[in-house]
């Protein structure tokens, strides 16, 4: 019969004492999460899945190291790994190049329409992950740090080794490319 | 941000995508494969500090099964009853699980097996009579092994011819189980020709002897739970008849290879500095000349185009093209004739053959999964206006929809990302269906 844990900090304690069941249990709350995270950033279902698993593994290994601070924490932190063991990742397989990146003319970048956000709940899953997934890997990086997973364009611009503006820039193409996929799905479909 | 993107935000990061049943059991495997790594790494750690105990613990890693030795190691491929469930799901009601303990934790009752360490001290005080002689360990041997482990079998190797001892012989100890023969430890003869094999476990094996020159022999013998020393006695090489004669490995790299009417040049055969272009190597090859004018000769006939994989890609200002490009991207260059164009689409040959260069670049397959692939193309390109899927689409002749994945490999010092207006390099289109 396993143990369980009732609140989240019941959880970290016991990872932080690897017991057992509390990893069993981290793994059953969070291991979908971390997935859906993954996907966003490796596009490669097999992939996607070993780098959550790797990540787990890690997480599990130095649950020493986190210190809890109110509900939600233990969410936030396993998401850091993960997107940072994404990035490296992402990096080792030399899709993703890293860019000193200097944006030479300004491209009008900007639609004056922005998306209805109504009716952007509308739009199934399925269609939103197409759009993420077929921005170029460094645009869908960019935009998953910055909009998605709440990095701030210095952490992005420190992780990627890109400049501040590069980072900034580079969100201000996804975000084009974004609305307009989004527009377009939105006329398409009539709503 | 924008309204719609906190709607993206919200809706992206509460988001958790379906698993396969069977990932906590590769989680599971993973993590066991994981836990061993790092436990081998600290007892590695600890033989290094201290030296003494160094071989006691390099022992104890290689002797006891890593599932008994440590108590925290409560990983296994347990049974279905103990696969979590996802969060989602209905099943998991954390107060009933609370209440009722049915089971006792299965984990506990398993390690409670004794540790071993003792058993392996006891081992290692025992006076090792010749310690010259290298023992090997089997791989991953049984715990039976530790009661058992004084069987040892004895021998010694001679000449057939000149009943001199062989100095230096192998020995190779097999296991015969059933079917099958398992290679179970080695050692090598002393001075004398003698050889101890010891760790070993009741039961029937071969010993098999190789020395160069000689014919290797077998020999079959059974170790019996009595007798701790089983000696196979002299065991006797016969000189092989054959003599071995001279062998030179010599490699060179083949400058021009001439296949049919193609000449073909291996760019590693000519060393060009780190960085230099392509053009430069092309003037390193023997027969090829380029004009100031940008106009390319091979052995005096005039190049009307340049092919990348046998492909047209580069428009009439070759000798630009050559100077955007670095050599060590390349791998081989050919110079052929090639039909014109007009025999290519009548199928006629018109006898208007023109001399082409085609530059060889090595081809990379990503994903990995060749097989799914139809097609995949490398290029090179140098980017004068944005591009986009469908422009290779179009330059490859193929439907966007195929077009599975493009990379840009770096070149040059304008790097930006792939299908920027200026950015350049190499890149892979790989396609399929």
């Amino acid at each position: 019969m396993r143990k369980t844990f009732l609140t989240e900090q019941d959880l970290a304690l016991g990872c932080a004492r690897k017991e057992r069941d509390a990893q069993g249990e981290l793994y059953a709350r969070y291991a979908a999460g971390l997935f859906a995270l993954s996907l966003r950033y490796i596009e490669n279902r097999e992939d996607a899945r070993d780098l959550m698993h790797d990540a787990m593994i890690k997480a599990m290994d130095n649950f020493k190291s986190f210190k809890y601070s109110g509900e939600g924490s233990v969410w936030a932190w396993l998401s850091r790994i993960t997107v940072n063991m994404a990035i490296d990742r992402l990096k080792e397989n030399s899709r993703f190049r890293q860019i000193p990146l200097e944006m030479v003319g300004g491209e009008e970048l900007e639609d004056a329409m922005e998306p209805d956000a109504e009716s952007v709940k509308e739009i199934p899953d399925s269609v939103l992950d197409g759009i993420i997934a077929e921005l170029p890997p460094v645009k869908r990086v960019v935009f998953n740090m910055y909009c998605i997973d709440g990095f701030s364009h210095k952490e992005i611009a420190g992780k990627l080794g890109i400049t501040e503006r590069g980072s900034t820039s580079i969100m201000a193409k996804a975000r084009a490319s974004v609305k307009k996929a989004i527009l377009s799905y939105l006329n398409k479909t009539g709503l | 941000m924008k309204d719609w993107e906190d709607i993206i935000k919200e809706r992206q990061s509460g988001r958790k995508a379906e698993l396969p049943e069977s990932d906590w059991n590769d989680f599971l495997s993973r993590k066991a494969a994981h836990d061993l790594s790092v436990r081998r790494r600290h007892r590695i750690l600890a033989a290094a500090i201290s030296i003494p105990a160094a071989a006691a613990v390099l022992l104890l890693l290689f002797l006891v099964p890593f599932n008994t030795d440590v108590p925290d190691n409560q990983v296994s491929q347990n049974e279905p009853s103990e696969q979590p469930v996802i969060a989602d799901s209905v099943d998991a009601n954390p107060v009933d699980s609370v209440m009722i303990p049915v089971n006792p934790e299965p984990e506990k009752t398993v390690i409670i097996a004794p540790k071993p360490v003792k058993k392996i001290y006891a081992q290692d005080k025992q006076p090792e009579p010749q310690p010259e002689i290298t023992v090997e360990i089997p791989a991953e041997p049984q715990v039976e092994q530790l009661v058992a482990q004084n069987h040892s079998v004895t021998g010694a190797i001679y000449d057939f011819d000149s009943s001199e001892p062989l100095y230096s012989a192998a020995v190779m100890i097999y296991q015969v189980d059933g079917a099958d023969t398992i290679y179970i430890g080695g050692s090598g003869t002393n001075d004398n020709g003698e050889f101890i094999i010891s760790d070993l476990e009741p039961g029937n094996y071969i010993a098999n002897t190789r020395f160069a020159g000689f014919d290797d022999t077998y020999r079959n013998f059974t170790i019996s739970p009595v007798d701790s020393m089983t000696d196979l006695g002299k065991i006797t090489m016969r000189g092989d008849q054959g003599m071995l004669s001279e062998l030179a490995v010599s490699a060179v790299v083949a400058k021009v290879q001439m296949i049919n009417d193609t000449v073909m040049f291996n760019s590693a055969a000519y060393k060009v500095p780190e960085g230099a272009s392509v053009e430069d190597m092309v003037r390193k090859l023997p027969g090829v000349e380029i004009a100031d004018d940008g106009s390319i000769t091979v052995n005096g006939k005039a190049v009307s185009r340049i092919l990348v994989n046998g492909k047209e890609f580069f428009d009439d200002n070759k000798q630009k093209e050559l100077n955007q490009l670095t050599a060590e991207m390349i791998e081989k260059v050919k110079a052929y004739e090639k039909q014109s164009d007009l025999s290519r689409q009548t199928g006629i040959d018109d006898g208007m053959e023109e001399l082409v260069l085609d530059l060889g670049f090595p081809m990379i397959v990503l994903n990995g999964q060749i097989a799914d692939i139809d097609e995949s193309r490398l290029a090179t390109c140098n980017f004068r206006r944005t591009v986009r899927k469908r422009d290779l689409a179009r330059l490859l002749g193929i439907p966007v929809r195929n077009i599975r994945s493009v990379n840009v490999y770096d070149a040059g010092a304008g790097r930006k990302i792939w299908g920027e207006k200026g950015a350049q390099g190499v890149i892979s289109v790989v396609a399929g269906k």
